[in-house]
């Protein structure tokens, strides 16, 4: 009994309730229906396996640098997941590992632009019981913006173009302009930035940074009046180029001179030093991915691996005739000697040479190399003698080091391959292409000169098939 | 002298007035031997930097890491439940709460289900508010209602809960939905009985008479006794629950861990067992069973989240003022039964 907030005692409030009866047969009741409730779903849980809780990926990451994962979570922790058990569509390289939880997939590569993917996980059990379960998740990947420059008509009066577009499986669509400006000669993109080379009515040079945000231009101040060339970027963080000083050959202060800049840092450009510590004149040059060392072949012929920021000593890597292209991973380097093209590891120095595989039985002529992500396979432009017609035919293929696969050529006979840039993702060849040698016109912009009609034929390496030819050349990943 | 008058005061009208009171001796002698260990210590570690102290074994590195990041997440939600339930005893005038209330028995209850929304404080501070509410007229089933939802149904928990799950697997939802039914469902049953004040244990109406325990003097002096009441009930429990929780997954190897986890009976019941045994606060108990969350099924932590907040040690020690064993022992196999429901629902579904 309890006092009343007056003063007078009273009891608890009553509810309906009628009688001890009542009760126990609620209580009872609900007793009875909890517990085949319970029942119920406890055997739907024992007879259902695993389920996917959420899957986690970034589809941007995952088509711009290996390694990346897919993380599959689950509601209840896993038994190990075996390789076999991991199906991929598009097949993509993987290792798989099982933690708890959580299903990581490591891709060994960068995945396809613009993409759907498809991963299965068949056969899952919780390590309690064998009820198997197959896990699956979908996602779309990133497109990969790509830049190409388009010149003006040769006296048309109006400004070159830098164009740029998303590329997906599908194709390269939604083309805009993000950059003009008269006689631009090269460009490249740094992040989020192009670095543009121009000529200036003194036929001397102008670098510029352009941002891609809000088309802000920042003119770098160059080691003097002079021209550049090879200019390059890696990975957003950084531009080197070759600079020669104008004025008498005899006595240029500068002659093809490597230099570099950090964006991250203060916008000057900087000699990169050799072994003596001098600055560095080259003939071939390229940044190593992914941590930014440049692998140049000086004009001594000497190939030497240099820490542009100069915290760690340069490595020679030995004599060659030229450097043509780093692999994605930063591995491999190709080079020339006087006879072979060479697979130089720039882990441990050894080299092998290799030549381009048959192609239809017929052993063809190796030109420019692309090294794919991994492994021997590569791009290559190569010349095809037609016994028919008695002449050359220049292709481009996709050789896995037993055999070559036509990926391009010029049907009419009448066109011409220029360069070829191999996607950094392997999934696409960009290929200059001239479709008539015979009507086109140079646009007269020494030495970086183009056909007027020049294109890039957008090639899916692993189909052969085209999924864009646009007018315009240089393209940047 | 009225009721309102003398649980103010904390005190039976015929008593008589207590003397004042400062702080004891022995309190004083113990804040003095704290603040020295805490100097000593500080004192040790300034003049012995050279030595180089030998570190802890990995096991006991991971176990304080565990436990302490356990604490660290989880103590500006004590604080800020300690204050609300403050504020909520001592500054809120009690019409406030019984105001508005419908007649419907059903609506009732579930009203009475949702005043843990402006009455934010854990089960700790329920107890004590549930008799309040029955002295205020309202009936003893409608009273389990508020206990039994209150520690789940209040912004406290259902922000630290979010915070730990946002809405993955349906947990944040298993929890407030399952937390309102297992209210309602008890409050339906008992509102049957025939003889409320026969649940009732023979002592509560001398606890209640006792009005409230928490101290003596103006409303701040109340409100900083009873912080210090609180703080004193709520930081033993999970120091001990973080330690017990580190424990675990120290101690007990993990394929145990996850195959218990992974059997969706086993996964449960072992749940519930250790929210019986830890007596964890509703407020840090999502942070506390976080770090289980990736071994156990996601039902088991719903489950784990619904048993622990109304049926623990600590709970049924506090229950047992105010209810007969007979109704703790029926309360708790509803609770047990439609908690394992829910858990193997979600289970289930997610």
């Amino acid at each position: 009994m309890i006092d009343d907030p007056r003063g007078a005692p009273r009891r608890p409030r009553r509810d309906s309730g009628d009688g001890e009866g009542d009760f126990q047969r609620a209580f009872t009741g609900s007793v009875v229906v909890l517990a085949v409730l319970c029942l119920v779903f406890l055997g739907l849980t024992t007879f259902q396996g695993p389920k996917l809780a959420s899957a986690v990926v970034d589809p941007a990451l995952v088509v711009q640098q290996p390694g990346q994962q897919l993380r599959l979570f689950t509601n209840q922790a896993v038994a190990q997941v075996a390789e076999d058990q991991v199906t991929i569509t598009p097949a993509a390289p993987f290792t798989v590992s099982t933690d708890g939880d959580v299903i990581s997939i490591e891709f060994e590569q960068s995945l396809h632009y613009g993409t759907d993917y498809v991963v299965e996980v068949s056969d899952v059990t919780s390590p309690y019981q064998e009820r198997p379960a197959t896990l699956r998740h979908e996602f779309r990947t990133e497109p990969e913006t790509v830049h190409l420059l388009d010149r003006a008509e040769p006296g048309s009066g109006e400004q070159d173009v830098i164009q740029a577009g998303e590329l997906t499986a599908e194709g390269l669509t939604g083309l805009v302009a993000v950059y003009r400006d008269e006689r631009i000669l090269d460009f490249v993109v740094a992040g989020q930035a192009l670095a543009v080379v121009t000529e200036a009515a003194s036929d001397d040079h102008r670098l510029s940074i352009v941002s891609l945000f809000d088309g802000a231009v920042e003119e770098i101040e160059l080691p003097g009046a002079g021209t550049l060339d090879e200019l390059q970027a890696n990975s957003g963080f950084a531009v080197g180029f070759r600079f020669t000083s104008a004025g008498d050959p005899l006595a240029r202060e500068y002659a093809q001179t490597l230099f570099w800049m950090d964006l991250e840092g203060a916008h000057t450009p900087s000699p990169v030093h050799g072994l003596t510590g001098d600055s560095l004149s080259v003939s071939d040059w390229a940044f190593v991915p992914p941590q930014g060392a440049i692998a140049a072949l000086a004009t001594d012929q000497s190939l030497l691996l240099i820490d542009p920021r100069g915290e760690d000593p340069a490595v020679p890597l030995g004599i060659w005739e030229g450097l043509d292209d780093i692999s994605a991973d930063g591995s491999t380097a190709i080079v020339r000697d006087l006879y072979d093209t060479i697979v130089l590891s720039l882990a441990d120095g050894s080299a092998e040479p290799f030549g381009p595989s048959p192609i239809d039985g017929v052993v063809p002529f190796g030109g420019e190399v692309e090294l794919l992500q991994a492994g021997p396979a590569r791009v290559q432009k190569v010349s095809v003698y037609d016994p028919e017609a008695g002449v050359f035919v220049s292709r481009v293929v996709a050789d896995d080091g037993v055999e070559s696969r036509s990926l391009f050529l010029s049907e009419s006979g009448a066109g011409s391959i220029d360069e070829i840039s191999v996607s950094p993702n392997g999934q696409f060849v960009a290929v200059e292409f001239v479709p008539d040698v015979a009507t086109a016109v140079s646009d007269a912009y020494y030495p970086f000169a183009r056909a007027d009609t020049i294109r890039t034929v957008l090639v899916d390496i692993a189909t052969g098939r085209r999924v864009a030819d646009v007018p315009g050349f240089g393209i940047a990943w | 002298m009225s009721t309102r008058v003398y649980v103010e005061l904390g005190r039976r009208p015929d008593e008589p007035a207590p003397p004042p009171r400062g702080p004891s001796p022995a309190a004083i002698i113990g804040l003095v031997l704290g603040l020295l260990g805490i100097a000593s210590l500080f004192a040790i570690r300034a003049l012995t930097p050279e030595l180089g102290l030998p570190s802890l074994p990995n096991t006991a590195q991971d176990l304080l890491t565990l436990s302490i990041s356990v604490i660290i997440e989880s103590l500006p939600f004590v604080i800020l439940g300690v204050v609300l339930s403050i504020v909520v005893q001592h500054w809120i005038p009690d019409r406030w709460i019984s105001r508005a209330m419908p007649r419907n028995p059903w609506a009732r209850r579930a009203m009475v289900s949702f005043l843990g929304m402006f009455l934010p404080v854990c089960e700790c501070g329920n107890v004590p508010l549930a008799r309040g509410l029955v002295l205020r007229g309202f009936s003893v089933s409608e009273s389990m209602t508020f206990l039994l939802a209150a520690p789940i149904l209040n912004p406290v928990t259902i922000i630290t809960t979010h915070q730990a799950f946002g809405f993955d697997d349906g947990i944040l939802v298993a929890r407030l939905l399952g937390g309102f039914l297992i209210a309602n469902l008890i409050g339906w049953v008992f509102s049957k009985h025939p003889a409320p004040e026969s649940l009732l244990s023979s002592g509560f109406a001398a606890e209640c008479a006792a009005g409230e325990p928490h101290g003596r003097g103006g409303r701040w002096n109340r409100s900083v006794t009873l912080f210090v009441r609180e703080m004193g009930v709520i930081m033993p429990a999970l120091f001990i629950g973080s330690l017990i929780a580190g424990l675990v997954q120290v101690a007990v190897p993990r394929d145990v861990l996850v195959t218990l986890g992974s059997n969706p009976l086993w996964s449960i019941l072992a749940m519930m067992a250790l929210a019986f045994i830890i007596s964890v606060c509703s407020n840090v108990d999502a942070f506390f069973i976080l770090p289980f969350a990736s071994t156990f099924m996601p039902g088991s932590i719903a489950t784990f989240l619904l048993f622990g907040p109304i049926i623990d040690i600590k709970m049924l020690a506090l229950l047992r003022t105010t209810f007969t064993t007979a109704v703790l022992v029926r309360i708790t196999v509803l609770v047990a039964l439609l908690s394992a429901g829910i858990g193997l629902a979600v289970n289930y579904v997610f």
